[in-house]
């Protein structure tokens, strides 16, 4: 396989994982946004469903990075860091998330009324 | 016919006698009370009585201290063939009701209704009349503001609650007018919404029913059939949530079952 064919799929599995994470975390998103529903708990619902937009700009930067559109070395630099910090915030706001609703599923599992 | 008074009452026994207008003689006997009540195609026509709470004048007041007979003990009764005699105008209903009457009258005679009455989450409404019955009570303004509350809708420890009446004289009324046959009950009773949502879902069911109470500001205690319809609207919408609609569809027959 030469050297722009494995570029070209590695830019699809990282644009691909991008958009499984994203929906992922969508679905766990929706399931939190059910819990708040029906026990009127808050479990940053809104938040897990928008932080994973995170990976999929960190995918889309990172692509942007290998293209060959950017030509200057320091733009490129400054891509490839705002795509790391873009995906540290992205995981650091879905773990937030995702702790506070494990915390609700916890109590609930606990709940003897 | 033979029975004993932890089964039925003397009272209720006498009422069903009546009411399919047989005839024969209904031999009571408690230990404190014996005696018997003789009816001919479903009338009263005689009582006598061997020992009693109280003395006793007349017909009706001897009808009224044999039907005090609650505790242990057995009646039964034998079968005659209707003598057509003269009706003594007493009306079972009305008997039925003085002698509940009698029992808040005395506390002092420790008598005990309590395993003779519906548990307190059954449902009772007023009882219709067949076509062409008559019926001749004297109401007391408690007994008939009992009975008038009984709509059907609330449980019967809600209506007692919110009666006014004091606990134990309004579970003796409550005697008096079910063994009277002026209250039925429904077939439907507030089942324990939490323990069934428990069985099925763990401790997540229990915790969704008790938010279904908070979302819809209801008391549990006091709780009548519209507001367990609207909670049960609420639960099944809470649960789909969840556990997706074809379980909570399942859930929700499985609480309606147990209102039956």
């Amino acid at each position: 396989m030469s050297e722009e064919a494995m570029q070209v799929y590695s830019h699809i599995a990282v644009v691909s994982a991008g958009v499984l994470f994203w929906a992922g975390f969508m679905v766990f998103g929706f399931i939190a946004g059910r819990y708040t529903k029906v026990f009127n708990r808050e479990t940053f619902s809104g938040l897990l469903m928008t932080a994973p937009s995170g990976i999929l700009i960190y995918a889309i930067l990172m692509l942007l990075r290998s293209s060959t559109m950017v030509k200057s070395q320091q733009f490129n630099d400054g891509l490839q860091v705002a795509a790391y910090v873009f995906l540290l915030v992205s995981a650091v706001l879905c773990l937030a998330g995702m702790i506070k609703f494990g915390k609700l599923l916890d109590e609930l599992l606990k709940y003897k009324g | 016919m033979h029975g004993t008074m932890s089964s039925i009452s003397v009272a209720g026994m006498l009422r069903l006698l009546c009411s399919f207008g047989r005839s024969g003689e209904l031999l009571i006997d408690s230990g404190r009370i014996k005696g018997k009540i003789v009816i001919d195609s479903g009338n009263i026509v005689s009582a006598t009585a061997e020992r009693t709470l109280f003395k006793t004048s007349g017909l009706r007041d001897t009808v009224v201290q044999l039907l005090l007979a609650l505790e242990e003990g057995s009646f039964s009764f034998i079968e005659l063939a209707p003598r057509n005699e003269k009706p003594s105008g007493i009306g079972i209903e009305d008997v039925i009701l003085e002698s509940a009457r009698e029992i808040w009258k005395n506390p002092g005679n420790s008598v005990n209704i309590r395993d003779l009455i519906f548990p307190e989450d059954e449902v009772l409404r007023t009882t219709r009349l067949a076509a062409g019955r008559e019926i001749t009570v004297s109401f007391q303004a408690d007994e008939w503001n009992l009975l008038a509350a009984f709509n059907g809708d609330s449980d019967i420890g809600t209506v007692l609650e919110d009666s006014g009446i004091e606990r134990g004289k309004a579970e003796i009324i409550l005697y008096g007018l079910t063994s009277a046959g002026l209250l039925r009950r429904l077939r439907f009773k507030i089942p324990e919404l939490s323990k069934i949502a428990r069985e099925e879902l763990g401790n997540i069911g229990a915790a969704i029913v008790d938010s279904e109470f908070i979302r819809q500001k209801f008391d549990r205690k006091k709780m009548g059939m519209k507001n367990f319809v609207s909670l049960l609207n609420g639960l099944e919408a809470s649960i789909s949530e969840i556990t997706g609609r074809t379980r909570a569809k399942v859930i929700i027959e499985k609480m309606w079952a147990a209102t039956k």
